[in-house]
């Protein structure tokens, strides 16, 4: 089945002679798609499906985890729901934007969570599963009838849904079918390609039973069916057709597929939420790329193993997120004294300490840059969208090789979680890591031949003959022969600081998303990229003189800052981390502890950079970036 | 390593010399005089020498302490890593390289404290390294600290009027743990048994653990001095399997035939009961070796390619 | 079995070694080809490379002119030193392009095995020729009297300890008269197997005189017991018999006498009367008889002492020496003529 997704395609179940009712349909530039259920209910395949037929029809697609903390925690509570926002727009789609138009929801106490939340749009068309209303047990009953009276605050629209009713004639198990009934209501809705759905559930399906695969499509028929039968409303999302071809994924994904094209062969990793999902992905598939993911005892034996792999020759990686950040510390002070090439990749999450396992945060910013005790100069990396992720782990590789160095690549849960679609990347040999040349080195060649004015050195690497020396944490001359000397150990800290100063010389300044000058400058980075420039964007349609720059080099800082501060009236940063409220008890300017990357900004700049930062354990949405844009714009100059 | 692919130029042609003893010697050793390490530096040395490993195919890899100086004394390449991460360091080089020999070189402290984690897993792992724990009882580089194999009741920096647990048996503790395929132990002062040990561990295919009773003339003078004195405290377990040395026999009478395939005869000899046994525990050479395990398919960078476009496809919209 | 069915189940057995020395020649061409483009290239040429290496993630971003003077440039390569460098290139892709025929040969009626055998081996020696002029131009070595050198045939007898290990299996096909393998001893070395895949009638046993203590020897009817020489790491021969044949297997990993290496399957109570493949009847009982007389536990001697005693303590200690494997050897010889 081909149709136009452009124009209002005829329905696409079985026809019914039932009477339908009267239809509008509502053509919109976007809408936001909530689907939440209990924890194990499946919600979420159905949006991961529903994100991605709408990214294969062509649109603009973001869809962000909503994960609850446990495995099963109990069924029909607030703290149960699971499931997944999904963004869908004409255009490319570049955050989980504000609120939910359509939810569908499997029982009023995980929608109660969203709407406690705010993530609910004022007129939310919300499709929820009423069995509960008349359920058997009177405490479901009341539970329901408060819910829906706390629920009734707004105007939200109600349609009742009775899926397990409807799912009882297509299975005995509706509460595991109820995820492809729901989809089939949103198929309708949005005029979704069911063949391609159909596809899609048959990958899902790859590894089992002919039969499940069957009753998952006849209960998506059967929603679609009920759908057409009973909704007075359909909403189109107009798509543009691709100009060039596009893959669909989440960021850790990315990560994953973008460190074999980086030709790293070796992943080193601890299980730890939400980084692990990248070593899912790669332990399914590395091997037959001639990699392997390796699960060490511990965090720290990960880094080890990483760091053995890279002195033997190709750059390693490990990956982890920030309490085995915190545990990895020592060796990547070890890998930065010894110079051996190391990529790190942090999946941030909400910390200090276990924190937020699964939820968004940007909160490792300055323990990857300074959270080794001395001084230990080393890159920092953040990618701001799926596609840098995969790109990110190329340009990592080769910078660790080229200055024998450590890069440290933080992602975040948003980024890791996240499906977005992207070009599909053009893959290349030259991105590949060469062979170490494992050729006699010269007579005489130390094997810390530092380049005096760039504190560069060639790599030696075990197997080359005549190059035999032992690397050491200890403080070391050229030729790694342990020195507790002034002029050793200085000597030492000049040349692996320089390494840092070359590479920054080599970056070119950011680019300011909006105007060149202007009133006020937002300054973000990382995965809240799409959030900000959408913020920005509206306000600028407001009048507001706001611009934005995103910073992807973290360590060392991409140059000419500021320079471009200096155009603006005020500078401040947009981050998912802590910092005091200016006008909070107690705090005032001198003790105020700031946003990290403000923080770094203020060192770096001496600029007097403020910052809005929140850390709710959710991504940033653009409406409160937009209000606090609108509320930092130096008063003098509002239009 | 067997049927792996690799490069053709990473395979040196440069054989046919003959490596000397001199050609495995690096810095002169600064340990203290009588410390128990220059033994086992030479024992090591000759080791290479007897199977004529090329210094830049060797790798020795080593924590942190007194024990953990011996790369810098080796004319190979070497690792002079972290405090009890040796083991790990040595996993990642050998699961890349398997060509390379790879040694590890590590203290009580460190193996047996910090790094304990790491010890368990990598006997677990069992990859093709031989494993040199030079066990003095004591931390010697920071000046006499208590360490998990000091014995009850020695007296130290930090716990002067004695240590107050008994000492962790490593040999136990190691015969323990689930594919531990190699345990030994010898003595710094036995040089023929040391070296013989040393020898039969290299041969062995997996994880070699050997623990070298090792004197520290500074803080633990008195720990194996009754042994030295009197051979009459240790006993050799004999074995053509393990280690028999002929010259030794006449001054140890003390001999036990011990079979070193008997894992739970080897469990009932590392019990502590006075007796100072050197030899091999036991040895399994028939365990999978981690490396090999994990083997995995060298790859063109054609190959690379083709399947990565392959994999995009799944991703593709 | 067809002798083509036969060569096709060694080729089988042997997958996984043949394989991999495949992948060694991609390998090892990737990293010649990374090399010369490194050697060839122009300034713009360097940068466009090194562009392509970070990736469109440095796109605006990283200066890649100024990245590329980070990487360091080569002396200038000769032309002498460039055609050569192509040269091994073209050849590494040539071997590699052969899929397994590389490691099959015949040989053909009446042809001498030794030099069919000696001829392959040379044939894949050039990879290792190719290799070695690799690395004497990367190290600065290559002194070129004239133009390029090719990578020529490299024979076994040149090869490196390291090449013996990383050489494929070779199967070879040969009638059963032409096979006269006490010539192949100087291949079994290193790692290297050769397969006989023998067609029509043979000597009884003709790779009998093949066994020494540290080399697998293996004659088989249907292929089993190639798993092990698969398993081996260390050189072997098989051959792929016919019925008639004795079939046995000579495990150097069995034990340090010969009778626990040796596992004899079958021997036919007399050899044919005349000649085959140039051995007399009279020599090919000598082979049986060598092979019984090895297999042959010596009388009263158990497998090992119940104490420690110094001849056999030290060949304990060191059974993986290949002198002392020798010597031991040598020994349950001597305890077998006195068994005698």
């Amino acid at each position: 089945m081909t149709m136009a997704p452009s124009s209002p395609p005829p329905p696409t179940a079985a026809s019914s002679q039932q009477a339908r009712p009267e239809r509008t349909i509502l053509r919109v530039p976007e809408h936001t798609v909530e689907v939440v259920s209990d924890s194990g209910e499946g919600a979420q395949k159905c949006a991961q499906i529903f994100g991605r037929v709408s990214a294969k029809m062509g649109n603009g697609v973001w869809t962000v985890e909503i994960i609850p903390a446990e495995i099963q925690p109990p069924a029909r509570t607030p703290e149960s729901a699971s499931g997944n926002r999904i963004r869908i727009g004409t255009k490319p789609v570049t955050n989980w934007g504000d609120h939910a138009d359509v939810v569908v929801a499997f029982n009023e106490q995980v929608l109660l969570h969203r709407h406690r939340l705010g993530a609910l749009a004022e007129d939310a068309i919300i499709l929820i599963e009423d069995q509960w209303a008349t359920h058997d047990d009177p405490d479901i009953r009341k539970a329901w009838a408060d819910a829906m009276e706390e629920l009734g605050q707004r105007s939200y629209r109600f349609i009742h849904v009775p899926m397990e009713e409807q799912c009882l004639t297509v299975t005995d198990t509706p509460r595991r079918g109820k995820n492809m009934f729901a989809l089939g209501l949103l198929a309708w809705i949005y005029s979704r390609d069911l063949d391609k759905i159909r596809e899609l559930i048959a990958q899902e399906f790859r590894k089992k039973a002919q039969a499940l695969y069957d009753s998952n499509v006849a209960l998506l028929e059967l929603g679609h069916r009920w759908a057409e039968e009973h909704l007075d409303f359909r909403i189109q999302v107009p798509a543009i057709e691709a100009d060039r071809p596009r893959v669909v994924m989440n960021g850790n994904q990315a990560l994953a597929l973008g460190a074999i094209a980086a030709g790293m062969e070796l992943c080193a990793m601890y299980p730890i939420t939400p980084a692990t999902s990248a070593s899912h992905y790669l332990s399914d598939i590395f091997e037959r790329f001639g990699g392997l993911v390796h699960q060490a005892e511990d965090e720290i034996a990960a880094a080890g193993v990483a760091v053995g792999a890279s002195f033997a020759g190709k750059v390693a990686f490990a990956i982890t997120s920030g309490p085995g950040l915190a545990l990895k510390t020592e060796f990547i002070g070890l890998a930065v004294m010894t110079e051996i090439p190391l990529v790190v990749v942090d999946v941030q999450r909400g910390g200090p300490s276990t924190g937020l396992p699964t939820k968004v945060e940007q909160g490792d910013l300055l323990a990857a840059l300074f959270g080794q005790p001395g001084d230990a100069p080393h890159v920092v990396l953040a990618p701001a969208t799926m596609e840098e992720c995969f790109l990110s782990m190329t340009t990592a590789r080769r910078i660790a090789e080229a200055f024998r160095c450590v890069v440290i690549v933080l992602s975040d849960a948003n980024l890791a979680t996240g499906v977005q679609p992207f070009p599909r990347p053009e893959v290349n040999e030259q991105w590949l890591a060469q062979s170490p040349d494992l050729g006699p080195v010269r007579e005489g060649l130390r094997p810390y031949e530092w380049d005096p004015e760039r504190g560069l050195s060639r790599r030696v690497i075990p197997g080359q003959p005549g190059g035999m020396h032992t690397v050491t944490g200890l403080s070391h001359d050229e030729w790694s022969h342990v020195g507790y000397t002034p002029d050793v150990h200085e000597r030492g800290c000049v040349m692996r600081s320089r390494k840092l100063a070359v590479f920054q010389q080599m970056l070119r300044p950011p680019l300011v998303h909006g105007d060149d000058a202007g009133d006020l400058l937002i300054v973000g980075w990382g995965s809240t990229l799409g959030a900000i420039e959408e913020a920005v964007d509206r306000a600028r349609e407001e009048g507001v003189a706001v611009s934005s720059v995103h910073l992807r080099f973290l360590s060392p800082l991409e140059p000419g800052l500021k320079e471009i501060f200096r155009r603006f009236k005020k500078v401040m940063t947009v981050e998912i981390n802590y910092s005091d409220e200016p006008n909070d008890p107690y705090i005032t300017d001198e003790n105020r502890r700031r946003g990290q990357l403000c923080w770094l900004l203020r060192a770096q700049t001496l600029v007097d950079i403020e910052c809005w930062t929140r850390v709710p354990g959710e991504p940033l949405r653009p409406g409160q970036i937009l209000q606090a844009i609108r509320g930092h714009v130096p008063q003098e100059v509002t239009r | 390593m067997i049927d792996q692919a690799c490069s053709l130029l990473s395979c040196g042609p440069d054989e046919d010399r003959e490596w000397t003893m001199a050609d495995y010697e690096s810095a002169a050793a600064r340990w203290c005089p009588g410390c128990g390490d220059h033994a086992i530096l030479t024992a090591a040395q000759r080791l290479l020498e007897t199977e004529q490993l090329p210094p830049e195919q060797t790798v020795f890899i080593s924590g942190i302490g007194c024990a953990s100086r011996f790369p810098h004394y080796m004319n190979t390449y070497g690792f002079h890593g972290i405090h009890g991460r040796a083991l790990p360091v040595a996993i990642g080089v050998k699961l890349r390289r398997p060509d390379l020999h790879v040694f590890v070189v590590m203290g009580d402290g460190d193996c047996c404290s910090i790094g304990a984690a790491h010890w368990i897993h990598t006997l677990r792992y069992n990859p093709d390294i031989v494993a040199l724990l030079l066990d003095n009882g004591v931390y010697g580089l920071t000046k006499n600290q208590t360490s998990p194999t000091s014995p009850k009741g020695k007296a130290s920096n930090t716990q002067p009027r004695g240590a107050l647990l008994p000492a962790l048996n490593p040999l136990s503790a190691t015969l323990g743990v689930t594919n531990a395929s190699f345990v030994a132990q010898t003595g710094d002062w036995v040089p023929a048994h040391l070296y013989a040990t040393l020898l039969a561990a290299y041969r062995h295919r997996g994880f070699a653990f050997v623990r070298i009773l090792q004197r520290c003339p500074q803080y633990t003078t008195d720990l194996f001095e009754g042994a030295v004195r009197d051979p009459g405290l240790i006993e050799l377990l004999v074995h053509p399997d393990g280690v028999a040395v002929s010259e030794l026999e006449r001054l140890y009478k003390n001999q036990v035939r011990h079979d070193p395939a008997d894992l739970d005869a080897a469990r009932r000899l590392a019990e502590p009961d006075g007796k100072i046994r050197l030899g091999v525990f036991y040895r399994n050479d028939a365990l999978p070796v981690y490396e090999e395990t994990r083997a995995v398919p060298t790859r063109s960078h054609a190959e690379k390619l083709a399947l990565l476009n392959t994999e995009l496809d799944r991703h593709a919209v | 079995m067809p002798s083509e069915d036969r060569a096709g189940l060694a080729l089988d057995v042997f997958k996984k070694p043949i394989g991999a020395f495949r992948a060694t020649l991609a390998a090892t061409a990737d990293e010649v080809r990374g090399y010369l483009a490194t050697r060839q290239s122009s300034w713009e040429g360097k940068v466009a490379r090194v562009s392509a290496e970070l990736g469109p993630l440095a796109i605006g971003r990283i200066d890649v002119e100024r990245f590329a003077t980070l990487v360091e440039d080569q002396p200038d390569a000769s032309p002498a030193a460039l055609e050569t460098l192509g040269g091994a290139l073209a050849a590494l892709g040539d071997l590699a392009g052969r899929s397994e025929q590389l490691c099959v040969v015949e040989v053909p009626a009446g042809g001498s095995l030794y030099e069919v055998v000696g001829r392959a081996l040379a044939e894949i020696g050039r990879a290792f020729s190719a290799a070695r002029l690799v690395s004497e131009v990367r190290a600065g070595r290559f002194e070129p009297a004239g133009g390029g050198v090719a990578a020529g045939p490299l024979p076994f007898s040149r090869w490196t300890k390291a090449e013996r290990r990383l050489a494929p299996p070779l199967v070879v096909r040969v009638q059963g008269r032409d096979l006269r393998a006490a010539g192949l001893a100087e291949f079994l070395d290193g790692r290297q197997r050769l397969v006989l895949v023998v067609e029509g009638e043979c000597a009884p046993a003709p790779l009998g005189r093949l066994i020494t203590p540290g080399i697998f020897v293996l004659q088989s009817a249907d292929g089993s017991g190639l798993d092990r020489l698969l398993a081996w790491d260390g050189p072997g021969i098989a051959a792929l018999v016919p019925d008639s044949a004795a079939r046995f297997a000579h495990d150097p990993s069995g034990g340090a006498a010969a009778w626990e290496r040796l596992r004899i399957e079958f021997l036919p109570d007399r050899a044919a009367r005349r000649a085959i493949g140039g051995l007399s009847g009279a020599q090919q009982m000598e082979e049986l008889e060598l092979l019984r007389s090895l297999a042959t536990r010596p009388a009263g001697g158990e497998t090992r002492p119940a104490g420690p005693e110094p001849a056999d303590a030290a060949a304990g200690l060191t059974a993986a020496d290949p002198a002392d494997k020798l010597a031991a050897w040598l020994l349950s010889r001597v305890d077998l003529s006195d068994a005698g």
